[in-house]
């Protein structure tokens, strides 16, 4: 029934999105019909398109699974994006100078990334623990010191002179994740950092203690739950799958390299879709997919109509606001009409 | 004609939670007219009504014959209706002249006259009778007095109609006493006075006319002549008070619980919050914590549980030093009900199952594996023990929320007393339930008595402790000041301890 609920608030609150968009495109005297088929051909049409949609997918689940464990358990991490970038600098670089065979090398660069990661909200949690330092602030800053942090890092020490950028050497051939017809490697690990998420969450006896702290944080502390402790490894967690998004940016995007710009606004776009998700993994992976197709099929509208790609950033604006807005509204009128039936029910018994 | 008419009040909480259905009430000019009901039965939903704090479903208010909407506070005042609730709105820092003038200063030039104020303040306290001076900080005055500054804050706003919600819940007998001594005053000078309360002898001392609720249905506003108690209870709670408490005399053998020179300073103040407290709790019976709340016995429970560590003295459980041990050492030999179950109690977000198996994860029987929580064994604990402490609820699925304050108290107590610890630590176990609810929960706190747990019990209700407990001490200003054995002493007695009038 709930499940059904959330589905249901879903669908319409992106249609309802779609609608408002459609009048948007439509006072810009470009059709909308043209501008939404574009959409599709280009995100979900032929396999080429899906494919290319789930590579451009995969870091959003990343960052977005992020976000929601660490809200979900009352962890506010909004580092994503210094955490992504810190995983991906060092993956870069260690790819460069790493000499493996490629089945050992990928899994170790993906998870020396990871643990970059995890290492940079390390220092966050570092700080909540023994200076009660709020987290919220500090991965917050810390975003800022990594971003500027590995540029420098990619425009000194590690710069590749015959680039055109601020960029790093081209990793070793042997360490690109292969690709399936397309669809690359790095997908099927974040469908499987989902199952182990929701595992994680729902299964295990500190899964468990990390959302009841999410709920109630003096239920779970006084109910006995390791606040403290639970609350640090949510954030080396989150911060390993941040950083992990970063490593297989570099192993299986396409760049291969760490350049300016790499880290897009995959952090930002995980913490909104973990807040539409209501901070549900499996939530977060499915709008992390529907984020994917927008992005995917944004370049292939503006191909084809004039419609610029910046428009999705207004369409997953108005999603959010949409999402939000409907299950507020949905929960209020079915509340506000529940009681006024009970009313009628009431007044009439009298 | 009535000062005050409302007419088929109607209040739905949504979704679908009726607090008042139909209820009329009619205030006559100068008197002092009681709302009794039990917790729940909509007095205090119906005076907020009244104070424009709520906003009713349906149904008219009438005041000196002319319809209005009251919309807000703001509203009420200038209709001359005020009201004191149960949680004092004061500012410690500020004197008592500010915090009655606050919001309605009459100012020059953005300057508040202050000499002006405070003795224009201080005409009012005199005028009442009230035993105040204008001038003194709010912090140090005791919860009595702050009561006052209350009611003389709603006199200062012209207020002709004084709405008391329970004022006497946070009294000692004493206090109590003097309050209505007061209230008679304000009568005498005209002022209309509602009385809420469900303490049956007091209201029968004061009041000329009486409203009874139950349910959210108004049972009858009767004169205060030739009526008892027990037709009132009867009224309130639609059958006969049978609550008896018997008990037998308990055979304590062994320690389970040990204070031993306890001190807690305040961090924030360096006032010492607890000193030098010594108690014991041993198998099999049930020892009270009796004092004016804020003298310390909050502190005392955090330290038992460890949410505070003591700057000195030990405590020891079942022979066991745990004064260093962390919360979740100690929750797996204590059984604790917090005093607030919506905000420490229960997490109202998450599902009635998970609530039930709170603490009880700790326990290896409900593991799983190496990291995992046997969730099936988990359903069936929540079956056994919602079906064991008569939990009314849907699906264990749905959020405490939606239960009522005696099915989500019952939901802690249901979780806490199935632990099996030898030691259970309350505190304000019955605050806010109905009588039925309290009852049930008098009950299991004898049946666990009688099954040889050690019951460390703190209420701010003196009934209760004086029916329910073995021993009881009295704490005041972070010191036991008295031990008793209750069936030697009467309230009157512990209430003088309280306040630390006696010798």
């Amino acid at each position: 029934m709930r499940v059904f609920r959330r589905v249901a608030i879903s669908i319409i609150s992106i249609l309802t999105a779609f609608v408002v968009c459609a009048i948007l495109i439509r006072t810009q005297k470009s059709s909308p019909i043209e501008v939404y088929r574009a959409l599709y051909t280009y995100g979900l049409g032929s396999w080429a398109a899906f494919s290319s949609t789930l590579n451009t997918a995969t870091p959003l689940i990343f960052t977005g699974i992020s976000a929601a464990i660490a809200f979900a358990s009352g962890v506010v991490n909004l580092g994503q994006h210094g955490q992504l970038l810190m995983g991906a600098v060092t993956t870069a670089i260690l790819g460069v100078y790493l000499n493996i065979p490629s089945w050992l090398g990928i899994p170790v660069l993906a998870v020396v990334g990871g643990f970059a990661g995890a290492l940079w909200a390390g220092i966050a949690a570092m700080l909540k623990r023994h200076y009660e330092m709020d987290e919220f602030i500090s991965t917050l800053m810390l975003n800022f010191i990594g971003e500027y942090f590995t540029i420098y890092l990619a425009t000194y020490p590690f710069l590749d002179r015959k680039a055109y950028v601020p960029a790093t050497r081209l990793i070793k051939r042997v360490y690109f994740m292969p690709d399936f017809n397309g669809l690359n490697v790095a997908f099927f690990v974040a469908v499987f950092v989902l199952v182990l998420s929701f595992w994680y969450m729902k299964m295990t006896r500190q899964g468990y203690e990390s959302r009841m702290m999410g709920y109630n944080v003096e239920f779970a502390r006084v109910g006995g739950c390791a606040v403290e402790s639970n609350s640090t490894f949510v954030l080396l967690f989150t911060g390993f799958l941040s950083g992990l998004a970063g490593a297989l940016l570099i192993l299986g995007g396409t760049q291969h390299r760490f350049m300016k710009g790499i880290g897009a606004n995959f952090g930002w776009d995980g913490v909104m879709i973990a807040i539409i998700a209501n901070n549900n993994v499996i939530e977060t992976f499915f709008y992390g997919l529907f984020f994917g197709i927008l992005k995917n099929g944004a370049i292939g509208m503006e191909f084809e109509t004039s419609v610029p790609s910046e428009f999705i950033l207004f369409l997953e604006a108005i999603i959010v606001l949409c999402v939000v807005g409907t299950r507020s509204a949905i929960e209020y009128y079915s509340q506000a009409i529940r009681s006024l039936t009970k009313l009628r029910k009431v007044v009439a018994e009298k | 004609m009535a000062y005050i008419q409302m007419t088929k009040i109607y209040k739905i909480y949504p979704p679908n939670v009726v607090a008042l259905s139909g209820v009329d009430l009619s205030l006559d000019k100068g008197e002092i007219h009681s709302v009794i009901g039990e917790n729940g039965a909509g007095k205090s939903t119906l005076m907020k009504i009244l104070y424009g704090m709520i906003k009713p479903s349906s149904g008219e208010i009438m005041v000196n014959g002319q319809r209005v909407q009251i919309t807000s506070p703001l509203e009420a005042i200038k209709l001359g209706i005020g009201m004191v609730h149960q949680e004092f709105m004061l500012i410690p820092s500020f004197h008592v002249y500010e915090n009655v003038i606050l919001g309605q200063e009459k100012s020059i030039a953005g300057f508040i006259k202050k000499k002006q104020a405070a003795n224009h303040v201080q005409e009012i306290i005199d005028r009442y009778g009230f035993k105040i001076d204008s001038n003194k900080l709010v912090s140090q005055l005791s919860v009595a007095a702050q009561q006052k500054v209350e009611i003389i804050k709603q006199l200062y706003r012209k207020a002709d109609i004084l709405i008391l919600d329970e004022p006497t819940a946070v009294l000692t007998p004493q206090e109590s006493d003097e309050l209505f001594e007061q209230i008679i005053e304000l009568k005498r000078q005209g002022k209309t006075i509602v009385f809420i309360s469900h303490k049956l002898d007091e209201v029968l001392k004061i009041s000329d006319r009486i409203t009874v609720l139950r349910k959210g249905q108004k049972i009858a506003t009767v004169e205060n002549k030739n009526i008892s108690a027990a037709e009132l209870a009867k009224m309130m709670i639609g059958r006969p008070l049978s609550y008896q408490i018997k008990k037998s005399q308990s055979k304590p053998k062994r320690e389970i619980l040990s204070v031993e020179n306890l001190s807690v300073r305040s961090r924030k103040s360096d006032k010492e919050i607890l000193s030098d407290v010594n108690i014991y709790v041993r198998n099999g019976e049930v020892v009270g914590i009796a004092g004016i709340e804020g003298n310390g016995q909050y502190e005392l429970v955090q330290c038992i549980i460890g949410k505070i560590k003591p700057d000195s003295g030990r405590i020891v459980i079942n022979n066991a030093d745990v004064t260093a041990l962390s919360i979740r050492e100690r929750r797996r030999i204590i059984s604790y009900v917090p005093q607030d179950r919506k905000y420490v109690g229960l997490a109202l977000k998450a599902t009635i199952l998970e609530n039930l198996i709170m603490t009880h994860h700790l326990k290896k029987e409900f593991h799983k594996g190496f990291l995992s929580l046997n969730w099936k064994k988990a359903k069936s604990h929540a079956k056994d023990v919602t079906k064991q402490f008569e939990v009314i609820y849907r699906d264990l699925d749905e959020q405490p929320m939606v239960l009522s304050g005696g099915n989500q108290q019952k939901v802690v107590v249901a979780r806490e007393f199935s632990l099996g610890s030898d030691l259970i630590v309350l505190d304000q176990p019955t605050r806010g339930l109905d009588i039925a609810s309290t009852e049930y929960i008098h009950r299991l706190i004898l049946e666990m008595r009688n099954a040889d747990k050690g019951i460390l019990l703190v209420s701010a209700d003196l009934d209760e402790l004086m029916q329910l407990s073995d021993r009881l001490y009295v704490i005041r200003d972070g010191r036991i000041v008295a031990h008793f054995d209750p069936n030697e002493v009467d309230a009157h007695t512990v209430g003088t301890y309280m306040l630390g009038a006696a010798g």
